[in-house]
């Protein structure tokens, strides 16, 4: 009996141990697949294509660089890793390396438009807008919901003073990215600066519905309130600027928005409590102009020669000088700024016939070169840069506006 | 003469030959009823009965004016059914020539003491004639100081087929003691001299006033202080039927009517009254610029040296400020004097003008009414003939930019001792871009401290509704001491606005006849000094938008005020002081050829007490 109990004992510990090991190696079994099956998954192309397109919408480009690093190792992979490698040289800020890697990811049908879509963004670095848009074109023509297709071909099509279609493509943006408010913004600024203040208005009125909570809401506003002060929307204007919000620019357009409803004395209040006043523009012509209606036009014309000095191709401003020098019985000076507020005037015209004809004939590198060559004539440099950049976009053997960007800088 | 050939036998080298040849059927079409001239003399009876204000739907009010206190300037409007300016558009042509619309004036030229009204009839398009237009004879309405009008154009030979008529200037350019008519227009004008029985012949072309251009205003003054009156004539842009074509909105790719940056401009002219009821074309021999596209002008003393200047209102050009050396040669000075731009440099697209002293500096301001997207031009004068823009501080520029402004003119509406301004506003026939032709008038109030406030108006007044507002005259139509207006509009009976405004205040009018000047005292400027300060107003000529309005010195003080004396400055250089002055009475003061002032005329006045 005690035999028969220590037998069963030992049948029951040896069945214990056995079964034990059993489990271990069950167990053993269990883990060594999964981590055969991880190692075998994260050695997908498939995943670390994922990984990398995801690391890409976050601008992540270590995480960019390893997907690609990892997908270069199998053949299945290699297009794309090219992919990934040019979206890594991209956001290195090689956009020529990125071409390279992205033309062999655009051959593969499975790579071919996100490349073709990165393509695009690289030539608009390069400042190829010509070649950009047409690689863009091409690929929201595939895939038209592509927000930042469009967001690129705006910007291409707006650098190569093609207005109507960059606003065409933010419209676009605007509806397929519904809670952005950077479209809108972007048409203000184009309608803005194109004096057609009524849809500038309707723009910035758009993104501020929008959104209100971003990063640029000042800005937004700011912009939104100058146009609104160009209209003589002045209490709209003020309507715009009562946010908690608080900036100089801000104030500054507040006091011009009480200027233009007569409240004089309120307008000064705000400057004479403004820092800046002595060295922002608007502050400044504003400051004139009150020294002019209180028949102080001397005074009135050592501020406005200061905002003219601040922006010598805002003819506003500097009729307001030639003014306050007649005023002042300086015929003579006066005489000759107004010579230049006519000789701006007649360029801004000239400026705006050309723009008219850029939209016309959006593949002529002459009228973008002529439109720098304005641009140069009003004092700003950074904008004829760009008109010059549009024509050699469009005609990369065009002379004179190489010659004119090599003169002035890139 | 021009051939014009029906569609039928149209041979269409080109869709525009033949969208001409098809208008030019329609001109055809409708010719025999375009030419035939209303029958005035079955008018002879008419009678315009006073409209009852009434509350219309969908009142308005001017932006900026909202959480104001109703004004307590306030009108009775008598619309004048059948006085309607017809400007051809049945035709469908949609030509500038439309858009001009046409004035009204406020003159007595009966001499019965009544203020009359006078409106051009303005014209339709016509296959018969040469420039394809024909005008229609205009409207005399004679006034009996109450809301009873009575068609007198048959009795006083005014029937008679004219021109294509936008303009209506009136003074005593002969001295004679009655004043005469002078109609402007498409391709020519009309010079109505007044016999003194209540008739007219017309004479312009006798005169050596044959203008075959488009004018529109026009303004009388002694430029070379002779002691006649000259005549600045103000004219547009060269267009024609012929030369008509279709514009495009660019912002909604709609058609519209081809505005004045589409035709060159019309230089305008000056006419020298030779003192025997002749006049010479001195354009070329006074200093006149080129250019001009002119729709107002206002001829006054700006620099206060004595002799008359002109300030013109010009339609997308600069305006001009013609200062007078004195011998009636003139400088143009506009850019370096302020007016010709607006602050910043812009060209306006200015219609109205009108000169008077809204700040009580002694200086005379100028105020331009101008289109869309501008802002109405208020110039203070700073001295010796410049001018510097108040349109902001002023607060003018709080009724935003929406409005087309015409027929405008200073006017101390409430009698409280400084001057309120009123605008006609009405937008193009086409397709503006607010999509609404009729606007609201607009009348700025004087604070007595240099802003002009929109005035917000109660239900029912003409002020609360929309119209389509062209000319605007001013005048006491029923001598009652407050100045009434008269309105004419587009596509929209003229009206009456009797001024009904209950102040307490008072008044002082004076008529000045001129006797070594000339005889309506154009140029004349007069300061009457109050226990509540001193006034200086002026005769001016022209003034407002194609309009004419009676010649008449106004103020307006407060109760309680008391009267010092009054000042006149004739043209002439004679100054005569009147002192021993009344509340509430017109004076009329004849210019003395002595040192001794005469004795004035007084006639007393009517105001609701």
């Amino acid at each position: 009996m005690e035999n028969s109990a220590r037998l069963a004992n030992g049948i029951t510990t040896a069945i214990s141990a056995r079964a034990s090991r059993l489990w271990l190696a069950v167990a053993l079994l269990v883990v060594s697949t999964v981590i055969c099956g991880i190692s075998w998954y994260i050695r997908q192309p498939d995943v670390w294509y994922r990984r990398g397109l995801d690391a890409l919408i976050r601008g992540d480009v270590k995480s960019i660089q390893e997907s690609a690093r990892r997908l270069q190792r199998r053949a299945r992979g290699s297009a794309r890793a090219d992919l990934l490698q040019g979206a890594a040289a991209l956001r290195t800020g090689d956009p020529a390396g990125a071409l390279a890697f992205l033309k062999r990811a655009g051959a593969d049908p499975e790579t071919e438009w996100q490349a073709r879509f990165l393509a695009g963004e690289a030539l608009y670095r390069l400042q190829e807008y010509e070649a950009a848009v047409a690689t863009l074109q091409a690929a929201v023509d595939h895939s038209p919901d592509n927000v930042d297709g469009h967001r690129w071909l705006a910007a291409a099509c707006f650098d190569l003073g093609d207005i109507d279609q960059a606003i065409a493509h933010l419209i676009r943006v605007a509806e397929l990215a519904p809670d952005d408010p950077r479209p809108h913004r972007m048409m203000g600024v184009i309608y803005a600066d194109a004096e057609d203040y009524k849809q500038a208005v309707d723009a910035y009125q758009a993104s501020l519905q929008r959104s209100r909570r971003h990063a640029g809401l000042d800005e937004v506003l700011a912009e939104l309130a100058a146009v609104q002060i160009k209209l003589r929307r002045y209490t709209d204007a003020l309507e715009t600027l009562a946010s908690d919000h608080e900036t100089v620019d801000l104030r500054i357009l507040r006091a011009e928005a009480l200027y233009g409803l007569g409240q004089t004395d309120d307008a000064r209040q705000i400057l004479e409590a403004t820092s800046t006043a002595d060295s922002d523009p608007r502050a400044l012509v504003l400051r004139g102009l009150m020294l002019l209606d209180s028949g102080r036009p001397k005074q009135a014309a050592t501020l406005l020669r200061q905002g003219v000095a601040l922006q010598p191709d805002d003819f506003e401003t500097r009729f307001k000088y030639v003014q306050a020098l007649a005023q002042s019985g300086e015929a003579e000076r006066a005489r000759l700024e107004f010579a230049e507020v006519d000789r701006i005037k007649r360029i801004r015209l000239e400026f705006a016939g050309l723009l008219a004809q850029a939209q016309k004939f959006p593949h002529d590198a002459d009228i973008r070169f002529q439109l720098g060559e304005l641009s140069a004539q009003l004092m700003r440099p950074e904008l004829a840069r760009k008109w010059y950049r549009a024509a050699l976009a469009l005609d990369p053997g065009h002379t004179r506006a190489r010659a004119a960007i090599n003169a002035n800088g890139p | 003469m021009v051939h014009v050939r029906s569609p039928a036998n149209c041979r269409c080298h080109s869709r525009r030959v033949c969208r001409w040849s098809v208008a030019i059927g329609l001109l055809i079409a409708g010719c025999d009823r375009a030419v035939r001239a209303p029958d005035t003399a079955d008018r002879g009876a008419a009678r315009f009965e006073t409209v009852a204000p009434t509350a219309a739907a969908g009142v308005r009010t001017v932006p900026g004016t909202e959480a104001v206190p109703v004004t307590r300037i306030t009108f009775q409007d008598q619309v004048l059914d059948e006085v309607h300016h017809d400007n051809g558009n049945s035709a469908g042509f949609g030509t500038i020539l439309e858009t001009l619309g046409g004035g009204a004036g406020i003159v007595d030229f009966d001499r019965d003491g009544w203020p009359d009204l006078l409106f051009p009839g303005g014209g339709r398009y016509s296959a018969d004639t040469d420039d394809f237009t024909v005008g229609i004879p205009l409207i005399l309405l004679r006034g009996a100081g109450g809301m009873v009008w009575s068609h007198v154009e048959s009795a006083s030979g005014l029937t008679r087929q004219c021109p294509y008529t936008h303009g209506c200037s009136a003074a005593d350019f002969n001295n004679d003691g009655f004043v005469d008519l002078l109609v402007t227009g498409y391709r020519g004008v009309e010079l109505f001299r007044n016999q003194g029985d209540g008739t007219f012949i017309e004479c312009a072309r006798a005169s050596g006033l044959s203008d075959d251009g488009w004018s529109t205003a026009a303004a009388w003054g002694d430029f070379d202080g002779d002691g006649m009156l000259d005549l600045y004539l103000v004219r547009y842009v060269e267009w024609s039927l012929a030369a008509h074509r279709d514009c495009v909105q660019h912002m909604t790719n709609t058609s519209e009517i081809c505005g004045p940056k589409h035709f060159p401009a019309s230089d305008h002219r000056l006419f020298r009254n030779q003192g025997n009821g002749a006049f010479s074309d001195v354009t070329g021999a006074v200093g006149m610029v080129r250019g001009g596209k002119g729709l107002g002008i206002v001829v006054g003393d700006v620099d206060l040296d004595g002799d008359l200047d002109a300030c013109v209102a010009n339609d997308t050009t600069e305006n001009f400020l013609y200062l007078n050396d004195g011998h009636g040669v003139f400088q143009e000075v506009g850019v370096l004097h302020g007016i010709a731009y607006d602050e910043n440099g812009r060209v306006t697209g200015s219609m109205g003008i009108a000169l008077a002293d809204y700040d009580g500096d002694g200086l005379p301001d100028l105020w331009t009414t101008n289109f869309e997207l501008e802002t109405i031009g208020l110039y203070r004068n700073v001295g010796q003939g410049r001018f510097h823009s108040m349109s902001r501080p002023a607060g003018v520029a709080a009724i935003g930019d929406q409005f087309v402004g015409w027929g405008t003119a200073f006017a101390d509406l409430d009698c409280d001792g400084d001057l309120d301004v009123a605008v006609s506003n009405g937008h193009l026939p086409g397709y503006p871009a607010s999509g609404e032709i009729a606007q609201l008038p607009v009348l700025f109030v004087n604070d007595g401290h240099g802003r002009l406030h929109p005035a917000r108006h109660g239900d029912g007044s003409y002020f609360s509704r929309p119209h389509g507002g062209r000319g605007l005259a001013l005048g006491d139509l029923d001598r009652d001491g407050r100045l009434d207006l008269v309105l004419s509009n587009m596509d929209e009976a003229a009206a009456v606005l009797w001024n009904t405004s209950e102040s307490g205040n008072h008044t002082l009018q004076v008529v000045l006849v001129g006797t070594t000047s000339n005889r309506d005292a154009i140029g004349a400027r007069a300061v009457l000094e109050t226990s509540a300060g001193s006034q200086i107003r002026q005769v001016v000529g022209g003034g407002s938008y194609l309009s004419q309005s009676e010649l008449l010195l106004h103020w307006g003080y407060p109760d309680g005020a008391i009267l010092k004396q009054l000042t006149i400055h004739w043209p002439s250089g004679i100054v005569e002081t009147i002192g021993d002055l009344a509340h509430d009475v017109r004076l009329t003061v004849i210019e003395s050829r002595s040192s001794s002032a005469r004795s004035p005329e007084i006639q007393p006045l009517h105001p609701p007490r």
